[in-house]
């Protein structure tokens, strides 16, 4: 079993209620992530504004091992914003559940996918590396998914992200979705869970052993509501219960997570 | 799994004998007040043993106990209360001999295994095989650390048919998957599970009550009688009474995790709530409450300037926005009313022209 590890601290962390980091903050936190061997930091959003692209090209030009993703909508002007800042990668998230496309965006679903072949296209002919995020995937009909799915393999996409947006996952329902999109289609898949029920740790093992090889996590938890998947405690309990990340030293994460969350509160942030 | 099947599932709450292990000074009153609100809640019996029960000296009749059993002198505690459910660790010494003196009573008897491995699950059948089990009348497994997917359900399911027994699943924390595996126990072939408040006590925590009980009311059967709005009173009389602080993030009770200041979060929130919130935050006692700081976005903020008294037009929304990110970056943190006003009034269209008209060579 392979798991590579997201930090998204920099971006669904950042996103929790009364954090905010200046540009060197997130570059210090970056090189920590980097120090101890994540395979990808989803640095930010670039259409935020100055600051939060300038931290982006920062750390896109340290030459770090983690490679560097940057979240857009989807959205041209998004996407624009994030290529311009050398990110490696540009994750392009797509709602994909009825109350995400009706009420937020008041489209339609053929809207969604016209918009998708009109996005990743558009990334594509600059030459960048794109993932697709299926954004409150655990809400949305599954064969809709499938069709996101289906057109973004078709259009040379490699890894899609499941996020349960809202935390409302369980073990058996993610293991066998991810099961079935993998017997289905041979893309990569990452997932990005929320700690709406206490569940995080553990949807995301399940969906590990459905066969996501890409996990998203974030330094103690932090992020939108309860948090999203501890980093920490994904990696203690996978090795526990896979026999993975052998070579990952506890005690080294243990320092990083203090380091950082010095950095983003001076060490007041209290995790559950 | 319809809604009736999953009201035949019981929950039982195990938070009074860890709570009072690690605080025996608890009054009388307070260990009361912590029955009601678990019973109130949503948790089907309690489980209690000898030290409460001479705390509280009367039980409220009415509500389901658990009796549980570490050693030959907690027999006592069966003449002072008439239990219908009594509960006794494989682990205990003498376990055979109490077991035996125990089935004398006539009651309803709860063994607990420990299980971590899928062999030890499969020699639980064997102790029935062997007869070793007469009496029980239920088997809890506690522990399940490292269990991911649902094998050992499977089993579960297998020695309930086989043995006609019923199946209590008390799984430990100590690799995250606690709650987990009491969601999974109720979806699937457990007749109970058995959490406690926060998942606090023994070595590495078990399921949060608080949370199971969530997951049932908000995913599986809305019509359950779980009543949720009355955990941020119990939140607090659990804190006072096990002298552990709530993290402010702690899943469905942490005092913060219904705050949002994400412009994209923000708009949605706006339009429709349930875009971005997994049930309406009333549900379990709390309020969504709008945060403004460095990621809010510009209709976020113009509300949260209109609810201050700031009339739309006469704010420079760019400007505000600026100042605003400057501000929070600066802080580290978001900012509080009277910060925001204070950068509402610089950014205010007067003060703005002023400033332009003043010094058109620094604007």
């Amino acid at each position: 079993m392979n798991i590579f590890i997201v930090d998204t601290t920099l971006r669904d962390g950042e996103q929790k209620a009364g954090i905010a980091l200046g540009i060197n903050q997130k570059v210090d936190i970056a090189r920590i992530l980097d120090s101890v061997g994540v395979y990808q930091i989803e640095a930010g959003i670039p259409v935020m504004g100055d600051d939060e692209k300038q931290s982006i090209k920062k750390m896109a030009a340290l030459g770090m091992k983690s490679r560097i993703s940057a979240w857009n909508r989807l959205n041209l002007g998004d996407i624009k914003e994030s290529i311009e800042c050398g990110a490696d990668i540009v994750h392009i998230s797509v709602p994909s559940s009825d109350i995400q496309i009706r009420s937020k965006l008041n489209k339609d679903r053929d809207w969604i996918l016209d918009n998708l072949k009109r996005c990743i296209a558009y990334a594509q002919n600059r030459n960048q590396e794109i993932t697709i995020g299926l954004e409150d995937a655990s809400r949305a009909d599954f064969k809709f998914l499938m069709n996101i799915i289906t057109i973004a393999f078709k259009e040379g996409v490699k890894r899609v992200r499941y996020a349960d947006t809202v935390g409302i996952l369980s073990r058996r329902r993610i293991y066998d979705e991810i099961r079935n999109i993998r017997e289905d289609i041979e893309i990569d898949i990452e997932i990005h869970t929320h700690n709406d029920m206490g569940m995080a740790v553990s949807n995301s093992l399940a969906a590990a052993e459905g066969g996501a090889e890409f996990v998203d996590c974030t330094i103690g938890g932090i992020g939108e509501r309860a948090g999203n998947c501890n980093l920490l405690q994904f990696v203690k309990a996978a090795k526990a219960c896979f026999g993975v990340f052998e070579d990952v030293d506890e005690l080294s994460l243990v320092e990083a997570q203090k380091d950082i969350l010095r950095i983003i509160k001076g060490g007041r942030v209290r995790i559950y | 799994m319809d809604g009736n099947s999953i009201k035949d599932k019981k929950i039982i709450d195990r938070t009074l004998p860890e709570v009072f292990f690690s605080n025996m000074k608890l009054s009388r009153l307070d260990i009361l007040n912590l029955i009601w609100m678990l019973n109130t809640l949503g948790a089907d019996y309690l489980e209690i043993n000898l030290d409460i029960l001479k705390k509280v000296e009367k039980l409220p009749p009415n509500l389901n106990f658990i009796y549980r059993i570490y050693s030959w002198t907690d027999l006592e505690g069966l003449a002072l209360h008439s239990f219908n459910n009594i509960l006794l660790s494989s682990d205990v010494p003498q376990f055979r001999s109490i077991l035996d003196s125990l089935t004398l009573y006539q009651k309803d008897i709860t063994i607990e295994f420990r299980v971590e491995t899928i062999k030890q699950l499969d020699n639980l059948g064997r102790l029935f095989e062997a007869g070793f089990m007469k009496g029980v009348r239920t088997v809890r497994i506690i522990g399940l650390n490292r269990f991911v997917t649902n094998e050992w359900l499977d089993i579960c399911g297998r020695i309930k048919t086989r043995y006609g027994v019923s199946i209590d699943i008390c799984p430990e924390n100590r690799f995250y998957n606690a709650t987990a595996a009491a969601v999974d126990g109720i979806m699937e072939a457990a007749d109970f599970v058995t959490a406690s408040f926060t998942g606090y006590g023994g070595v590495s925590g078990y399921a949060a009550i608080e949370q199971v009980l969530t997951f049932i009311k908000v995913i599986l059967n809305p019509s359950h009688r779980i009543q949720l709005k009355a955990l941020p009173e119990m939140s607090r009389s659990f804190s006072k009474a096990a002298g552990v602080k709530i993290p402010e993030n702690m899943p469905v009770i942490g005092e913060n995790i219904f705050k949002y200041e994400s412009g994209i979060h923000a708009d949605g929130i706006n339009k429709n709530p349930m875009t971005y919130e997994p049930y309406d935050p009333q549900i379990v006692g709390q309020e969504r409450k709008l945060s403004i700081g460095k990621h809010s976005g510009r209709k976020s903020a113009l509300k949260k300037l209109q609810e201050l008294g700031f009339e739309a037009e006469n704010v420079q929304i760019s400007m505000f926005l600026k100042l605003l990110r400057e501000k929070s970056i600066l802080l580290n943190r978001n900012l509080e009313d009277n910060e925001i006003m204070d950068l509402a009034k610089l950014a205010e269209v007067s003060n703005v022209y002023n400033a332009v008209i003043m010094n058109p060579a620094k604007s």
